[in-house]
């Protein structure tokens, strides 16, 4: 089954939330809602070790979804492609995908009152068009595809780097699919992050 | 995480109520309380049932629950299964005692009654049981369901005993349950108050007093002057019931406000 | 979170009839059409329109998808080479602002006391007739220049449009608050001493630097002094440094200023300078590469006036007549080592020759110092240590950071930003710029920031009519005679203007026009438009939404057009980008339209004056359009193609990458001087490192200052000499010496706002509903401000508020606040808490002392106090993302443009 993901290359990023308002208004999300959020990460640690970066962040399309094997209805799938979906209709809402996903990604439709996530634009992919977060990109650094084809977006761009730049965010048993590209230009990645309560775009790495 | 109050009565009631019932039904073997096995099972399918229907309105589309019951995998579907077999067991086993069956088969149900309780007390807790969340990824977090539970259904049972004036030798045996109910409460509770880091901070005072003293250390006092005492069996039983219950409500408050999500990016309150 | 807690005063309604009396709708949700959600587009009903942005001034070209009439999806248009497809998040949040529920739809005048927010709508005629009408009235009975006519960055400006407007009805006060605050300083030096500047300076954001398009370019390293591109230029510059840092060879960057940005944090160096001291840190640049011989010696004797000799006496460069040597007075002198013996200049330079760079020699009597001698002495005490004192850096990081830049075996530029241009020193600080680039030799070469790339057929600017205006007019200039350096762009000196309007020094000020959105939220002190209105007879407010300029100020409002509502041929690079209007709405008029239609008005009710604007004769220049079509002709200007040919391409390619990349145009052969170069556009044709321009600017008025009968003017002297050489002064409001305000307040820009705007957008607003205000932890304990609060920010002009960051992002001694104002707060029961809130103007300065040049006051470098806050008003702010629900889209179908098109 393919891996469709994507990849941002935060080498590029420079943190403008295009991606984060491109998506909402590709998706109508409502306000106060998400599918997609940018956050700035620290400062880390004393100039001239100083890190900053900007991380956007959407489901992570693990390939051991949580939110897959708690779902009690099998509304949280994955589907043939590989990407994992919400079925709104056989949602109940009974919240569990969203305290399973380990970095709290899938959000809540007030309106309709069940959980729902990004898609991947599916509506845009089967079209052979990009996702719109990454056809908006202002500095090119996202990238959609299949990890597992090696002529995709997405593996053309990480076959320019190293492993040792190559990230992804923490996993702790539910592989995350999405990768982010992040050399030693900008410093220290932080695999764990919690975000800040004002503002609520800042966040900083978890003291273990 | 905000505390999810249809999920914490969903637990707590339906788990004592599987105890109280698992304690009628451990009846069968003793023979001590005729009076109270009777309404302790009604009292304790009442208690299952309307702890479930606690739960569904936590869902915001509980006309989909069939989609859940086409679905089977852990959690949901599992808890609302063991709550069913348990349901038709305690039934069974009312029927069964007021139509005097053998003792055998009486005992077979009580047996089948305590094994229900545990399995489905422990897994109310086990489906919370995700490497996403740091603070309930224990097994001490269904074990800790499964004691307070246990101490709650131990410590109506007592009650109930008082209540319809048992003999001595019934009330003493209801306060042995106790303090097993009790030293179960807090030996899991403390269990998983460390493993888990919780019993600090903003949660040190729900911990301490809401779950250990009340759900562990008072119907343990309750359980061991019970054990002697006969006499003054109703109103410890109702000092029994009091902290047992408030130690279980505690212990389930303290999963959602203590939870740790290893990341909770998007901020969506639950 | 509570809710805002204010009276409404209703909303209007989009039907509402002519004459009945409504209120602006500001937080109220306008009940019209139903929303329509964003589709993807299955339909095939739907045409896909290329345009260009105009959220900001990157102009990033983009795809318009239209439904039925309805705007439904941006996306950008991978065809511009500039932003390759992207767009950021203010570009799409474009549909938001089209069809925000609060648009102004039609003209309204005001009923009852500025300040009480009742208007009657009214129809384009009649609004036309009554400024018209005033106009005229103000100018016979008081003088066309009692008319000040501003605008702004924000909102579709088009600066020469409004120029032309001014001069049009004769008035010489036009303004803008940018102008001596933002691009001109950088854009005036550039052509004084660089001979190029409209564009070719050293602003990145401004769409300069165009070399660093290409990842073939071979700059190796890029200093950004004071300019953060990711946030200000985002798809434009923000993308084009990201392609140059993913290259195999990468690139080195130095950031300066005083935040880490995401720019610093991807660079090698970072130089977190004291705002106010960039002057300290371009002399010790200068000493060092000076000391260190790191400068391009060819370059600067053959083509830069640093072995010009200086006269002591005029402080211009020696002439041949003045040296006593064979020659004219156009002729310069250098001096020659081996032969002891001062030598005239046979331009670019004399055959063998090895002019001396530095030195004093005596010519005629007289001790005469090269350009590059002065330059030496000017910097001669800002060792490393010094400037690392002053501009709170370590000497060490400065000296790693000039490494880079002088990298010898490197190709490096400076990008210089806006901060620069807003305190006092901005002149000097864009000279001292110029001047490392000069030394270095980093001009027109490939891989540099000074670039004279081939010229596009289009026009973006149409170029104003400065010759409109008689020298009685141009000396009544407000404030111009002292700051010439507004000249450049035709423009007034806001200080003076004000003066006039409120004090009525030299003379009062009746009436002004306004195009902008917030005056309120960009003006420098801005408070005091509350004493200065109220002597204003009559306002006039042209903006695309109701602002607290509109609500405390104007008398008359005029709707003006989204940029998906607007055309302009937009040259980037190699290319022409269109922006053609996707749709219309209601009655709204582009600006440019709007400026015509008035002067036509005018001039039909009998004003002269305003009749010659559209007589080319008269003018001595393109005349006035009348209609959109002469508009666009002028726009398209060289393009063999119509205008919708041009707009069906969208992207027009007028010449190839190499064709347009010319590079050392000084070089290219002379038409009036065949065998000779070009050389640059000053009067010595060399760069003048020595800017003496400078000097001849203050004194006289040239090369910018021209009237009706004459070009050039020759003005009176400033009070003192412009000085040539950068010098540095320490900012009147100094952390050295100010206790009561021990901190220095710097802005900043943000990637989802630009200039005022954009507040009023729920997608935007819910990011950042508020400013931060960054603190450094030490700073932070020290005034017991924890992360997270509000704050009250204090200054010797006023009060107003932030939400505290407590961050090392920051440095020390230093906080951080952009821009900002709330509109929700217009609706309540005081408007202006609307503008003061929040907003940093609030605290800026406006009096002396200003730069000699342009007369900048001081937006960034002066000093302020926190603590921590909890005001009642601060409840009242939105901050929920569910309190920006009235202001999400409210669709509306297509309307007929209001004026003829005229083909």
């Amino acid at each position: 089954m393919a891996r469709n993901c994507i990849v941002v290359n935060l080498d590029r990023c420079t943190g403008c939330f295009g991606c984060e308002v491109a998506c909402k208004m590709e998706n109508g999300v409502a306000l106060g809602e998400r599918w997609s959020k940018v956050f700035t990460v620290g400062p880390v640690g004393e100039y001239p070790d100083m890190t900053r970066y900007a991380l956007p962040t959407m489901c992570q399309q693990c390939e051991n979804a949580p939110c897959v094997s708690v779902c009690p209805t099998g509304a949280s799938y994955r589907d043939a492609n590989g990407v994992v979906l919400v079925d709104k209709e056989k949602c109940i809402g009974c919240k569990y995908c969203m305290m399973a996903c380990p970095y709290g990604v899938r959000s809540w439709n007030v309106a309709e009152k069940c959980a729902e996530k990004c898609t991947l634009c599916g509506h845009l992919t089967s079209q052979d068009k990009l996702p719109a977060c990454v056809k908006s990109c202002a500095a090119g650094a996202r990238f959609y595809g299949d990890l597992d084809d090696p002529n995709s977006d997405v593996s053309k761009e990480l076959a320019k780097y190293s492993e040792g730049d190559i990230h992804t965010l923490q996993d702790v048993g539910n592989a995350p699919a999405t990768r982010y590209i992040m050399t030693s230009m900008i410093g220290q990645w932080q695999d764990r992050i919690a975000p800040a309560d004002h503002p609520h775009t800042a966040a900083y790495p978890v003291a273990e | 995480m905000e505390i999810q109050w249809s999920l914490v009565l969903f637990t707590a009631l339906s788990g004592a109520g599987a105890w109280l019932v698992a304690c009628a039904g451990l009846d069968a073997f003793k023979g001590l309380a005729k009076k109270a096995v009777v309404p302790a099972v009604i009292a304790g399918i009442v208690l299952i049932v309307v702890g479930g229907i606690a739960s569904a309105t936590h869902l915001s589309h509980v006309d989909r629950i069939m989609a859940v019951l086409a679905h089977p995998a852990p959690g949901i579907f599992l808890e609302a299964l063991l709550l069913g077999i348990d349901v038709v067991v305690a039934a069974a086993f009312l029927v069964l005692y007021k139509r005097n069956a053998s003792e055998g088969v009486l005992k077979g149900l009580g047996i089948a009654a305590v094994v229900m309780a545990a399995v489905f007390s422990y897994a109310c807790g086990s489906s919370y049981m995700m490497s996403s969340q740091l603070a309930w990824n224990t097994i001490a977090l269904p074990l800790g369901y499964l004691g307070t539970a246990l101490a709650a259904g131990t410590a109506l049972w007592y009650l109930l005993c008082a209540v319809f004036k048992e003999e001595a030798a019934a009330l003493s045996f209801a306060a042995t349950e106790v303090l097993i109910g009790a030293v179960a409460a807090l030996v899991t509770s403390l269990a998983y108050g460390f493993m888990a880091g919780v019993t600090g901070g903003d949660s040190a005072v729900l911990f301490w007093v809401g779950v250990v003293v009340c759900g562990g250390v008072v119907p343990l006092a309750c359980g061991v002057f019970g054990m002697k005492k006969t006499d003054g069996a109703l109103p410890l039983a109702v000092v029994a019931v009091a902290g047992a219950f408030i130690g279980s409500v505690a212990f389930r408050m303290l999963m959602w406000i203590a939870s740790i999500a290893l990341m909770s990016l998007f901020g969506v309150g639950i | 979170m509570s809710r805002a807690t204010m009276t409404r005063r209703g909303f209007l309604k989009s039907t509402a009839a002519m004459g009945a009396v409504t209120a602006l709708g500001i937080s109220a949700a306008d009940s019209l059409t139903a929303v329509d959600p964003a589709h993807a587009d299955e339909a095939s009903d739907v045409k896909i329109i290329k345009t260009s942005c105009r959220a900001c001034i990157a102009s990033c070209a983009v795809l318009a998808h239209v439904r039925d009439g309805r705007v439904v999806k941006i996306e950008g248009n991978p065809e511009s080479p500039m932003s390759q497809g992207g767009v950021c998040a203010k570009g799409l949040a474009g549909i938001q602002a089209l069809y925000h529920p609060n648009r102004n739809k039609y003209p309204m005048r005001r009923v009852g006391e500025r300040g009480t927010n009742q208007w009657e709508r009214i129809s384009w005629e009649e609004a036309l007739t009554e400024v018209a009408t005033k106009i005229n009235e103000v100018s016979d009975k008081y003088g066309s220049e009692a008319i000040s006519v501003s605008t702004g960055g924000g909102g579709n400006p088009h600066f020469s449009n409004v120029k032309r407007f001014g001069e049009a009805i004769n008035t010489p006060n036009v303004w803008e608050p940018g102008c001596s605050q933002c691009y001109l300083p950088r854009m005036g030096a550039s052509l004084l001493a660089y001979g190029a500047g409209k564009p070719n300076n050293l602003s990145f954001a401004d769409s300069n630097g165009w070399d660093y398009y290409y990842t073939d370019s071979p700059v190796t390293s890029l200093v950004l002094w004071g300019t953060d591109p990711s946030n200000s230029s985002v798809a434009t510059g923000g993308r084009a440094l990201a392609e140059l840092r993913n290259r195999p060879e990468g690139l080195r960057t130095v950031v300066i200023d005083p935040r880490y940005t995401l720019d610093a944090a991807k660079a090698e160096v970072w130089l977190p300078i004291r705002p106010g001291t960039d002057a300290a840190l371009l002399l010790t640049w200068t000493k060092w590469i000076l000391d260190n011989e790191k400068f391009d010696e060819e370059f600067c004797r053959t083509w830069t006036n640093m072995p010009y000799l200086v006269n002591p006496e005029t402080r211009l460069t020696l002439k041949a007549t003045e040296a006593g040597l064979p020659g004219t007075d156009a002729d310069y002198v250098v001096w020659d080592s081996e032969k002891n013996a001062p030598v005239v200049v046979e331009f670019p330079m004399n055959e063998g020759l090895k002019p001396a760079l530095f030195g004093t020699y005596e010519v005629n009597g007289m001790q005469c110092s090269t350009g590059g001698q002065l330059l030496k002495e000017s910097c001669e005490e800002w060792t490393l240590e010094k400037g690392a004192e002053i501009c709170w850096l370590d000497p060490e990081q400065i000296e790693r950071a000039l490494e880079i830049y002088t990298d010898p075996n490197g190709q490096s530029g400076i990008m210089q930003g806006v901060c620069i241009d807003q305190y006092a020193q901005s002149q000097q600080c864009a000279l001292g710029a110029l001047n490392l680039e000069f030394l270095m030799g980093n001009v027109e070469k490939p891989g540099t920031m000074l670039q004279k790339f081939a010229p596009a057929p289009c026009k973006d600017q149409l170029g104003n009519t400065p010759r409109l205006l008689s020298k009685e007019k141009v000396m009544k200039r407000c404030g111009t005679i002292e700051h010439k350096g507004i000249l450049c762009w035709d423009m007034a000196h806001i200080p003076s203007v004000f003066k006039a309007m409120k004090d009525g020094d030299p003379y009062q000020i009746h009436m002004w026009i306004e195009r902008s959105g917030n005056k309120h939220v960009v003006l420098g002190n801005s408070s005091c438009l509350d004493e200065i209105v109220p002597n204003l007879d009559y306002v006039v407010h042209c903006f695309m939404y109701p602002t607290a300029f509109s609500v405390l100020c104007a008398d008359l409002l005029l709707p003006t057009t989204e940029w998906l509502e607007t055309n302009l041929t937009i040259p980037q690079l190699n290319t022409i980008v269109m922006r053609q209007a996707v749709t219309h709405l209601f009655e709204t008029v582009e600006e440019g339209i709007i400026w015509t239609q008035i002067v036509q008005k005018c001039a039909e009710l009998g004003n002269e004056h305003c009749a010659k604007a559209f007589d080319e004769e008269a003018c001595m220049a393109p005349p006035f359009y009348k209609n959109e079509h002469e508009k666009q002709l002028q726009h398209l200007n060289k393009l063999e193609m119509s205008w919708e040919e041009a707009c069906e391409k969208g992207v027009i390619e007028w010449a190839k990458p190499e064709e347009y990349r010319t590079y050392q145009t000084y070089l290219a052969d002379d038409k009036e001087n065949p065998g000779k170069p070009k050389g640059f556009g000053t009067p010595s044709k060399k760069l003048e490192v020595y800017c003496e321009s400078n000097i001849i600017l203050g004194r006289t008025g040239a090369p910018w200052s021209q009237c009706a009968e004459e070009k050039p003017l020759i003005l009176p002297p400033a009070s003192a000499d412009y000085e040539p050489l950068c010098y540095y002064v320490e900012p009147a409001e100094s952390p050295l010496t100010d206790t009561e305000y021990p901190l220095v307040l710097t802005e900043g820009r943000l990637p989802m706002y630009h200039h005022g705007t954009l507040r009023n957008i729920p997608y935007l607003r819910e990011i950042y509903p508020v400013p931060e205000m960054w603190i450094h932890p030490e700073d932070a304990e020290k005034y017991g401000i924890a992360d997270g609060q509000w704050v009250n920010i204090e200054s010797r002009r006023g009060k107003t508020h932030g939400k505290a960051r407590v961050t090392t992002a920051i440095a020390k001694g230093v906080v951080y606040q952009e821009r900002f104002w709330a509109p929700e707060l217009l609706d309540s029961d005081d408007p202006a808490q609307a503008y003061k809130v929040m907003n940093v103007n609030v605290l800026t300065k406006n009096d002396p002392p200003y730069n000699p040049e342009y007369g900048t006051y001081t937006l960034r470098g002066f000093q302020v106090k926190v603590s921590p806050s909890d005001d009642e008003i601060l409840k009242s702010v939105w901050i929920e993302p569910e309190q920006f629900q009235p202001w999400m889209p409210a669709p509306s179908e297509k309307t007929e443009d209001v004026f003829d098109y005229g083909a």
